[in-house]
């Protein structure tokens, strides 16, 4: 989710060939999707109107426990973004568009791992 | 120019560059984003074929890193490390009030409490002096304006109270991103006191309803 219509309109053409993918570009808005979707992965901008990213990634954790979050952020002060970002991955928005789709990639794969080594238990 | 007023106008250079920094870096997210799109959707399409399909997007490419290499280069974080140290509530606020003039026919009500809290007292201080100045400008002739500095429970919270029309939502929820002032004008106000808040770990909190009351609270 971002609150930036370019740049939710380029996340979302990023990933969408590989993943199934829902945008959101209000924190309401993302709430009532994650509200009725689980997902995998959620990508969220840090500063939106109204809060943060951090909101909708706690948000997304209560709700989906098993979700991998990541804060794509522009903020100048990354190490204070890091600080701030608990245990979600930063992605800078500075980065390569390939950055961000392998690590979205890479945390798609994780949590399928997980559901596969939990069906295997069961 | 007094001390904190150059502090000022250092904060508000910082909170500006800052602001620019993360806005340009928004749009030049986008448009490698949809430079990237357009190079996979162009290849699978045999564009590629095309000479100038490669080098244009190459250019593209590295001109949008370069627009961000100039923000991070040539627009860098000017300010020194900021440091935290412990300060009395009601010092903020004068240091804060210190040389600042209240507009003729405007009342202001001054509280501040004694307590000590760790605050990076001259950002604190330039927080309170843009809130102030904001609630001057809002305040009706013959209003009154307060300024209330206390602790509650862990935090020191800052407030700055006037009897103006109050906030606007989109002004709520715009604060943090610059540009936006409760004048209806371009400010840099309201992002800068959402800085410092940041800075302290602590948020900006804007009333809903009038009277408007906006604070800066952060844990002591």
């Amino acid at each position: 989710m971002d609150d930036d219509a370019g740049a939710l309109a380029g996340l979302e053409a990023l990933l969408e060939e590989e993943f199934n993918v829902a945008t959101a570009d209000t924190i309401a808005a993302a709430r009532a999707i994650l509200l009725k979707r689980q997902f995998e992965v959620v990508v969220c901008d840090y500063h939106l109107p109204g809060g943060t990213g951090l909101e909708v990634l706690r948000f997304a954790r209560e709700r989906w426990p098993k979700v991998i979050g990541m804060v794509w952020t522009g903020r100048a002060d990354l190490a204070g973004a890091r600080a701030q970002a608990e245990s979600f991955r930063v992605i800078p928005k500075s980065e390569a568009p390939d950055l961000l789709l392998g690590a979205v990639r890479q945390a798609v794969t994780l949590a399928l791992l997980r559901t596969s080594m939990e069906g295997l238990r069961k | 120019m007094s001390e904190i007023e150059e502090h000022e106008r250092r904060l508000a250079f910082e909170t500006l560059c800052s602001l620019l920094r993360h806005d340009v870096r928004n749009k030049v997210a986008s448009a490698r984003m949809a430079a990237h799109w357009l190079k996979k959707k162009g290849t699978a399409a045999g564009l590629n074929s095309e000479a100038r399909f490669d080098q244009f997007h190459t250019l593209l490419e590295s001109e949008l890193v370069g627009i961000d290499a100039l923000l991070t280069e040539r627009l860098p974080n000017t300010g020194q490390a900021s440091i935290v140290a412990r300060g009395k509530m009601s010092s903020i606020v004068e240091r804060a009030l210190s040389g600042l003039s209240r507009p003729a026919g405007i009342d202001l009500d001054v509280d501040a409490a004694d307590d000590v809290v760790m605050a990076i007292v001259d950002d604190a201080a330039c927080a309170l002096r843009a809130l102030l100045r904001n609630a001057y400008d809002a305040s009706p002739k013959g209003g009154r304006v307060s300024v209330r500095a206390f602790v509650e429970g862990d935090d020191a919270v800052f407030e700055v109270a006037d009897q103006g029309p109050g906030v606007s939502t989109h002004i709520r929820e715009r604060a943090e991103h610059g540009f936006t002032s409760t004048k209806g004008q371009a400010g840099l106000g309201l992002a800068l006191v959402a800085r410092v808040a940041r800075a302290l770990q602590g948020q900006l909190v804007i009333s809903a309803d009038p009277p408007t009351r906006i604070a800066l609270r952060f844990p002591r």
